[in-house]
């Protein structure tokens, strides 16, 4: 999932930077200093959820679940993504400093998709629409966050069409695994603790308005 | 069975020379360093990054067992452009059914190369300096720097969940191990882990509620004290000679 | 005989910490329809031994059989998980499905059971615990001793060979403790019960072993 560092050119990395500074922006006006230990849960299951892994085949992919962040955060994902993912530069050494604002840029992007496509279904009262929703957002934030990531390489070079190719593909199986366990996940929550749903949206409203 | 909390979230623990530096001078560094590299070209730069970053990582006595995870992993990446580029390169001013012609395979060889050399230079240049500092204190650095306040406090509460959390979802993950299940690439399984997120979500959630409950108790009004005035002394001001004289020749030996 | 043992523990050291050692040669050997409670000073250990017994820990020495086969390699204790059920001591451990009936139906999907027949499965452990009323509850709103009662369920609707409970009654009524007695007394099953209550211990098992006789130079069991 993660773009690796000294691979993008320096105009993409720039741009990802400015529009990941832009997303966080609006991220951060909309939330209250009373949002954020709301707002750093989410981030730190985004960054545990990489710790779990799921068989396919003899590999293994971990989750990513930005497509649920997406549906309980709104544009609260940005800086939830960027948190999460700079901790994992800073400890893990996974993906620098320099790529940061690129895969923060793919992976929130492929969040707030999500959020403003799926947030009517993700709120319903009707079962059947949540877990839908869940579905719909586990796969579509991954292939969306996949096909920026894939442009970004594609956009650094023609020589390496060939890593965009397999990074798009290589998101298939994802795609499936995230669809089902965000489709679980949310209706968990639908079931024990509704309002989180509703809340989530709460985050976002101020950021739309402000 | 409560115990210690499995730290994940663990700074490469001092002392040495490295970790006497104020954090602050440290993320600068850092970003100047990944930045001047990442976008670097040639040999001579990355080959003098990767210099500098391996004395750094001495200077700091990182462990083998930090470094090694994050050097896999990127030079697993720079592994596949190695095999896959010069091919592509080869095809980029050719027809594909034509057969790659040498030169620009080789070129494409050195280009991966290079990339790999770059990535290396500033994955390893970034452990010692900035996988030294703690998280907490990494957001207070942060905070001087002139980072919005609410993003720095969601790095430090971030921080103390992913403790939490993490913690949390191993007893989980045991305790179904214990009831016989094994993740398989199926329905049972991918329902469990969602189940699983689900109900980390949950409790988290439930706790920062009460941390925040807890904290408007305490008389809380949205600011949060500020402590850690931090004296510059004189390892800060070489450390910053030396960071700026390196960063001004990579900039030189690029102009030139 | 070796073969109605169900699980032999030879001599087993364990340690969080590479220092700070909580288990010294430990020996315990669980037979077929044995019925044993195992008592012991807080932190002494006891929970450290039933998660090693079903290989959640793995021991720094010594030797760990099922079935007089020995136990290594984590596909080992999968097969000795199917077999012999854990009782968590703390049931927020254990309880992650949203519902009653979906946490107890969980273990007998993991044993290959379709959905219906686990499901019937699920409700014929909760009639048991009288708890079948409940089952749509939303588990994590339970109350402490109600969690206990559904974990508990968990465990036995697996109908494992053996049954490893960690301080089952902790937390519970008169009421529910009486109904887990009764259940517990019914069942054929080998037992081990971690419990500080006396007066439980009495009324479930036969024999009580103490953690410092199994330490101890004269093997019990
Ligand atoms: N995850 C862990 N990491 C480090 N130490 C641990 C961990 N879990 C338990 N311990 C330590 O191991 C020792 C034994 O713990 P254990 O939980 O097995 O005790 P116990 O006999 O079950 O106690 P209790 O009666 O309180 O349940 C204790 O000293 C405890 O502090
Ligand atoms: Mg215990």
């Amino acid at each position: 999932m993660h773009l690796a560092e000294g691979v993008l050119s320096a105009p993409v990395l720039a741009t990802g930077a400015a529009l990941t500074a832009g997303g966080v922006i609006v991220g951060l006006r909309g939330m209250r200093l009373e949002d954020v230990p709301r707002v750093a849960v989410m981030s730190s299951a985004f960054f545990v959820a990489t710790f779990i892994h799921v068989p396919v085949g003899p590999f293994s992919v971990h989750l990513v679940l930005n497509g649920l962040m997406g549906l309980l955060l709104g544009w609260a994902a940005f800086p939830a993504i960027l948190i999460a993912l700079t901790l994992q530069a800073v400890v893990f050494g996974y993906g620098g400093l320099t790529v940061l604002g690129v895969n923060t840029f793919t992976m929130a992007t492929g969040a707030l998709a999500c959020y403003f496509a799926l947030r009517g279904w993700a709120t319903s009262e009707r079962p059947d629409r949540v877990l839908s929703a869940g579905a719909l957002a586990g796969a579509g934030a991954v292939l969306v966050s996949g096909i920026l990531g894939a442009a970004a390489l594609a956009a650094s070079g023609r020589q390496f069409y060939g890593e965009a190719a397999l990074l798009l593909s290589g998101h298939a199986a994802l795609m499936a695994v995230e669809a089902l366990v965000t489709a679980a996940a949310l209706r968990f929550l639908y079931r024990v603790r509704p309002e989180t749903l509703r809340t989530a949206a709460a985050v976002s409203e101020g950021a739309s308005h402000g | 069975m409560e115990g210690r909390p499995v730290v994940i979230l663990d700074a490469v623990r001092g002392p040495s020379p490295i970790h006497d530096i104020d954090p602050r001078l440290r993320i600068l560094t850092a970003a100047a360093f990944s930045v001047l590299l990442a976008t670097a070209s040639g040999w001579t730069a990355p080959a003098l990054g990767l210099v500098a970053a391996a004395g750094c990582c001495m200077l700091a006595r990182m462990p083998l067992r930090a470094l090694a995870p994050r050097m896999v992993a990127v030079n697993a990446f720079a592994a596949l452009l190695v095999v896959t580029v010069p091919f592509e390169a080869a095809l980029a001013h050719r027809l594909p059914w034509l057969a790659p012609d040498a030169t620009s395979m080789l070129e494409g060889l050195l280009q991966a190369l290079q990339v790999g050399l770059r990535a290396n230079a500033v994955v390893l240049g970034l452990a010692p300096l900035v996988s030294t500092i703690e998280t907490v204190t990494l957001g207070h650095a942060l905070e001087q720097l002139g980072a919005p306040t609410k993003l720095t406090r969601l790095l430090i509460f971030t921080v103390r969940y992913t403790e939490v959390l993490h913690a949390e979802s191993l007893r989980t993950l045991r305790a179904v191990r214990a009831r016989a299940f094994q993740p398989r690439l199926d329905l049972h399984t991918l329902r469990t882990l969602g189940n699983l997120v689900g109900m980390l979500l949950v409790r988290a959630f439930d706790r920062s509620e009460r941390v925040m409950a807890a904290m408007k108790c305490r008389g809380f009004a949205g600011r949060f004290p500020q402590f850690h005035e931090r004296r510059i002394h004189r390892g800060d001001w070489v450390f910053a000679g030396c960071a700026i004289a390196f960063h001004a020749a990579l900039l030189a030996e690029r102009l030139w | 005989m070796v073969s109605d043992c169900i699980l032999r523990m030879e001599g087993i050291e364990f340690g969080y910490d590479a220092n700070r050692p909580v288990l010294r040669g430990l020996h315990l050997a669980l037979r077929a329809g044995q019925r044993i409670g195992l008592t012991g000073a807080n932190g002494c250990g006891k929970s450290t031994l039933l998660h090693l017994a079903v290989g959640l820990l793995r021991p720094r020495k010594g030797v760990i059989e099922a079935y007089g086969a020995p136990c290594r390699t984590e596909r080992d204790f999968v097969a000795v998980r199917r077999r012999v059920g854990l009782l968590f001591q703390d049931p927020n451990d254990q309880l992650f499905c949203p519902t009653v009936l979906e946490e107890t139906a969980f273990g007998p999907l993991n044993l290959g059971m379709s959905p219906e027949d686990a499901k019937r499965r699920a409700i014929e452990t909760l009639d048991a615990l009288d708890f079948a009323d409940r089952a749509h509850r939303i588990t994590h709103h339970l109350s402490e001793g109600e969690k206990h009662l559904v974990a508990l369920a968990g465990v036995l609707a697996m109908r494992p060979d053996a049954l490893l409970l960690d301080e089952p009654s902790a937390g519970l009524d008169d009421g529910a403790t009486e109904r887990i007695i009764r259940v517990l007394r019914e069942l054929p099953q080998a037992l081990l019960v971690v419990s500080h209550q006396r007066s439980f211990l009495d009324e479930v098992v036969d024999e009580t072993w103490s953690m410092a006789e199994l330490q101890g130079d004269d093997q019990a069991g």
